[in-house]
């Protein structure tokens, strides 16, 4: 019998996205959940509810007052020392922080941003570019939303290295081992905390043009600034939010591309569809699952949950519901509408969807102008995993090679 | 999203949200409405008296 032929509660029971079980493809279990099981349960991390349905994770998402955000993964501990903010606030305390953020992140300073981003992905580029190969995850999908996250801090370049490590640990942990997992998070966490408190205490001093430097002077629903370890927890969310995300639905949208020709080359034959084909791309994994906690005692599709049951909302199941998408299995690029969940929903709909977007837009149109010939090298496969969010680990692409930097570069629009 | 498929109808503040309350389309941009109106991922925009607007369209060659 084969794994996916065992009763739908065996597999639910057992369900656990640290473990590699379905790491190459996780959607015919998805699919059976949502059909066979749309609240299911499993054992792991001392139990927890899985809801796959478009509707019914759209709708734990715009009721915090019954799916608390507190605590938010599943397990609960990220190697945090407080909730992550704003991510595990609740209503109505979580506006105030939003209003804080919100401003750092908004339209017309991540537009800013552009030149910036399409800058750092040619540079990237250049690196690889005349050998005709890469390994398109750490030399590409990695380095650019850690090398722009620091830019948006004003924190030193050449610490991208640190970063990526500690966040991959602590997104990731040790695939199929929890107690390690544990143990690596809480010692990367303790790490970035040490990093972060360096820099708040220099900022203290001394205000720059920076992100630690305007929540020093922020204000908290009109009535005190943010306190130390708010900042530190602010700062903790947005690193392992950012990064991991951007690294993971860049490589997986390659993923797909490189294994189908077909679209890839609509990008290249029209590269202003870029913009739809990262929404389409952006729904078809929709790699975060993050979790809840019920307030109350709750009742869906005649199961009975209970008060303080964690809730893991299956955002990669979502998007595959053809109930919400006609042909979920297929992509299709003028898809419409395409109201996927790949950034959450309701009050913690991702405040970084704007830099997100941009990163994925721009490095799709960079890709796609200089080397728009890639396919995977012969021989090898993507390593996937599935984890807290779905990414890919590695990626080797080959393609006609081209002169590092002596391209024209060509202005669009 | 809202002003992605309906710019003329959509506009965002400072923080990239779309302003709230109730307006009027302007004639012309009825479709551009129903096509921001339906992919609010959050359902958070209602298009009222729609009848009007879809009856004209029809009429029109």
């Amino acid at each position: 019998m084969t794994r996916i032929d065992r009763p739908i509660e065996e597999i639910a029971a057992q369900f656990d996205m640290g473990a590699p079980e379905w790491a190459d493809d996780p959607y015919p279990v998805y699919e059976r959940f949502r059909r066979e099981c749309p609240v299911a349960h499993s054992d792991v991390y001392e139990g927890y509810w899985i809801l796959s349905r478009y509707e019914d994770v759209h709708f734990a998402c715009q009721h915090p007052e019954i799916f608390s955000s507190y605590p938010n993964p599943i397990p609960a501990n990220l190697g945090a020392t407080g909730p992550l903010i704003p991510l595990e606030v609740d209503p109505p305390d979580h506006a105030k922080y939003r209003q804080i953020l919100a401003p750092l992140f908004a339209p017309a300073r991540i537009d800013a941003l552009e030149a910036d981003v399409r800058a750092t992905v040619n540079e990237l580029i250049d690196r690889f570019v005349a050998l005709g190969r890469c390994e398109f995850v750490s030399e590409l999908a990695k380095p650019l939303p850690s090398i722009m996250f620091l830019r948006l801090m004003g924190w030193p370049q050449e610490d991208a290295g640190l970063f990526l490590e500690w966040t991959d640990k602590i997104v990731h942990g040790v695939p199929g081992d929890p107690e390690a997992s544990q143990r690596v998070r809480e010692e990367c966490g303790l790490a970035l905390y040490t990093y972060f408190a360096e820099i708040l205490d220099a900022r203290t001093e001394e205000r720059q043009d920076d992100i630690v430097s305007i929540l020093l002077d922020a204000n908290f629903g009109g009535e005190r600034p943010l306190n130390q370890f708010e900042i530190l927890d602010i700062i903790f969310l947005l690193l392992i939010a950012g990064l991991d995300t951007t690294t993971s639905t860049l490589a997986n949208a390659m993923v797909f591309l490189a294994e189908h020709p077909d679209h890839r080359q609509e990008i290249v034959s029209d590269p202003s569809i870029i913009p739809h084909a990262v929404e389409e791309l952006l729904r078809l994994e929709s790699p975060i699952g993050p979790g809840r906690r019920l307030t109350q005692d709750f009742t869906m599709h005649g199961v009975d949950m209970k008060k303080d049951d964690r809730v893991l909302l299956l955002m990669g199941a979502t998007g595959r519901d053809d109930a919400e998408f006609p042909k979920a299995d297929e992509v299709d690029f003028s898809r419409y509408p395409n109201r996927h969940l790949a950034f959450g929903g309701g009050a913690h709909r991702c405040l970084g969807s704007y830099l997100g977007r941009l990163e994925l837009r721009v490095a799709l149109e960079e890709i796609h102008r200089r080397f728009p010939d890639y396919r995977m090298v012969p021989g090898t496969r993507p390593v996937r995993r599935l984890s807290n969010v779905r990414g890919t680990d590695e990626l080797h692409l080959e393609f006609t090679p081209s002169a590092a930097g002596g391209e024209p570069r060509e202005e669009r629009r | 999203m809202c002003s992605f498929h309906g710019p003329d109808v959509f506009e965002l503040d400072d923080l990239g949200y779309s302003k709230p309350g109730t307006r009027d389309v302007p004639a012309g941009l009825e479709d551009q409405a129903h096509r921001g109106a339906q992919a609010c991922p959050e359902r958070a925009i209602d298009i009222l008296d729609a009848a009007p607007a879809v009856a004209e369209k029809g009429l029109r060659p």
